[in-house]
């Protein structure tokens, strides 16, 4: 056995680690849109 | 903590099936230790990789003019070595001993989530490919330039590198990728498969640092990734986040690598400091001085890490209260790193303390540790910084800081566990002669570089004035007997490894902790039915 294989334990173990990758999905996002002016700026120019 | 003792009645030493045989069980392996042990190979092997480049920095540095390497070599040399060290290096050792001893320290049977766990390191030889193309692609025709910009890559420069910059950054998001899978895996392992008698505050301090460190991980990278990801859009794809002329700002890139950067440096030393959590106390002979001190110092830490980024940044021209905020914020994060330190400290006041290697360790990273807070003091204040930025004296701060913090600390965890992973004790009198060795040459290789700093020799030049000779040719000759000591080091595993005398299960007289309770090498499958912990 390399893990413990109670279906519960399982979907307990998948949950949270779905829950962490989505804080971190939020960080690579949060790094990306908070700089969207600086992005519209690179596209149409400095207004 | 969890150092109670232990429910001897229950099973934890099935052997209903060993390990698969031959090149499966490392390729398809879903086994925490193996795993663990993969980490640790991989990350001596490129622990020499790093330091072979760190010795021909050293060298061209021996003597003023240039010696041996051209200016280009000597920057992508530069580059590669620091980045080497810190994602081929230390992480995966950090992650190697987290792989192997938190499973066996929380009765769990292995990592929440094995499948993740093979992925997680299996990535890392294919980033690690790419990471050394990048350096030597350039060498081939049609390469382009050599990277030159130092690992913190800042634009400009780095989108006017050749091709290996595309090499090294599909390095990082590879790297990336493995560290934030590998802290998935070590926090769903600590919340959902302690023993089930174990409380959050019952958990050994080594996995407590790891918590803090996989949460600073998945918080941290992600904004790397998206910094290296808008480099990339920015050299191949027309935009300008970090070009001035088409509206963007350099320093935006600054930001983003530093907010992930300063907290790495966290994320390099904490796992080592909660290495010494479970060395002093047991060769003090005395439990831990403050449990919720250190757990809470760890908390601060990594709060207050994440939001003094730019402290690494004071010469680009921030406002006078940006630089206040960030110069204050830098000084008080030396409280919670003092109270880590000190607790060690109180620990062995009047403990029965004996010097076995890893607490020789631990000793010297109190000791070059506190030494390396102390410069950094010096750096965060902002007026002195303007003078001390980009010399020498912040090299000398950063490996004061780093090696000891980091690398003394896994050596630490190294000859305190090897014993239990492999069976065997090591040589004694070989591993005190390493860290003698090896104590003794790094602060030969990096004290003098205070000096030649604070006089004004510049980092990242490949030339320097004459005046600064005698002090390069010192720090040059004791990064060589540094470089070539860790050569005793792998002869020391080997050897371990190989034979030696029989490791008792308690290895050492004051150790506590679950991972004690199992035999030496513990079985393949460990903690298949979990323990039960007697009232502490």
């Amino acid at each position: 056995m390399s893990a413990d294989n109670a279906p519960e334990r399982r979907h307990k173990n998948l949950r949270l680690a779905w829950i962490l990758a989505g804080v971190a999905l939020l960080m690579l996002l949060s790094s990306i849109p908070f700089w969207r002016g600086l992005l519209e700026m690179a596209i149409n120019g400095v207004q | 903590m969890s150092t109670a003792t232990i429910d001897l009645a229950h099973d934890h030493d099935h052997e209903h099936h060993g390990p698969p045989k031959g090149l499966k069980r490392w390729l398809f392996s879903t086994n925490h230790k193996d795993i663990g042990s993969m980490y640790l190979i991989f990350a001596l092997t490129m622990l020499f990789a790093g330091g072979v480049s760190a010795m021909a920095i050293r060298l061209e540095l021996f003597l003023p003019g240039l010696q041996l390497l051209d200016p280009d070599l000597y920057n992508n040399l530069v580059t590669n070595h620091a980045l080497i060290m810190i994602f081929g290096a230390v992480m995966p050792a950090a992650a190697g001993l987290a792989n192997w001893m938190i499973p066996l320290m929380i009765g769990a049977p292995d990592m929440a989530l094995p499948r993740l766990n093979n992925l997680s390191f299996w990535i890392l030889p294919a980033a690690a490919t790419m990471l050394i193309l990048s350096f030597i692609v350039p060498f081939f025709p049609g390469g382009g330039t050599q990277i030159n910009t130092g690992w913190t890559i800042y634009p400009p420069l780095s989108v006017q590198v050749g091709m290996s910059m595309d090499f090294l950054i599909f390095a990082l998001h590879m790297l990336g990728i493995s560290s934030v899978l590998a802290s998935i895996n070590i926090i769903v392992t600590i919340f959902n498969m302690r023993a089930p008698d174990m409380k959050l505050t019952q958990m050994p301090i080594f996995v407590w640092t790891w918590l803090v460190t996989a949460f600073l991980l998945i918080l941290v990278i992600p904004v790397l990734a998206g910094g290296v990801t808008m480099l990339l859009f920015d050299r191949h794809f027309g935009t300008s986040f970090f070009n001035a002329a088409g509206g963007g700002d350099p320093v935006l890139f600054q930001h983003l690598f530093w907010f992930f950067g300063h907290p790495e440096v966290y994320i390099l030393i904490l796992p080592s400091l909660g290495v010494l959590a479970s060395v002093v106390p047991t060769f003090s002979r005395k439990p831990l001085f403050g449990y919720s001190s250190l757990v809470g110092a760890m908390i601060a830490i990594m709060i207050i890490g994440m939001v003094v980024w730019a402290h690494h940044q004071y010469t680009i021209g921030m406002s006078l209260g940006a630089v206040s905020y960030f110069m204050i914020g830098t000084i008080i994060i030396s409280i919670p790193v003092g109270l880590m330190i000190f607790n060690y400290m109180a620990t062995m006041w009047r403990g029965a303390m004996t010097f076995e290697t890893p607490m020789l360790f631990a000793v010297g990273i109190l000791l070059m540790f506190s030494f390396g807070g102390l410069t950094g003091i010096m750096l965060a204040v902002v007026p002195a910084d303007m003078q001390y930025h980009d010399s020498m004296f912040v090299v000398a701060h950063f490996h004061y800081v780093l090696m000891p913090g980091a690398i003394f600390g896994l050596f630490a965890g190294v000859f305190y566990w090897l014993p239990k992973w492999t069976g065997h004790m090591y040589d004694e009198k070989l591993a005190k002669i390493f860290f003698w060795v090896n104590v003794i040459s790094f602060n030969v290789t990096f004290f003098p570089q205070h000096f030649i700093g604070l006089a004004g020799m510049p980092r990242r030049i490949v030339d320097y004035h004459v005046m600064f000779t005698e002090f390069n040719v010192l720090s040059s000759i004791g990064a060589m007997v540094f470089g070539l000591s860790h050569l005793l080091f792998l002869y020391i595993i080997i050897k371990t490894v190989r034979g030696g005398k029989q490791a008792e299960n308690k290895v050492w007289e004051g150790a506590k902790g679950l991972e004690w309770e199992l035999s030496s090498p513990p079985p393949f499958h460990s903690w298949t039915t979990p323990p039960k912990l007697a009232a502490s």
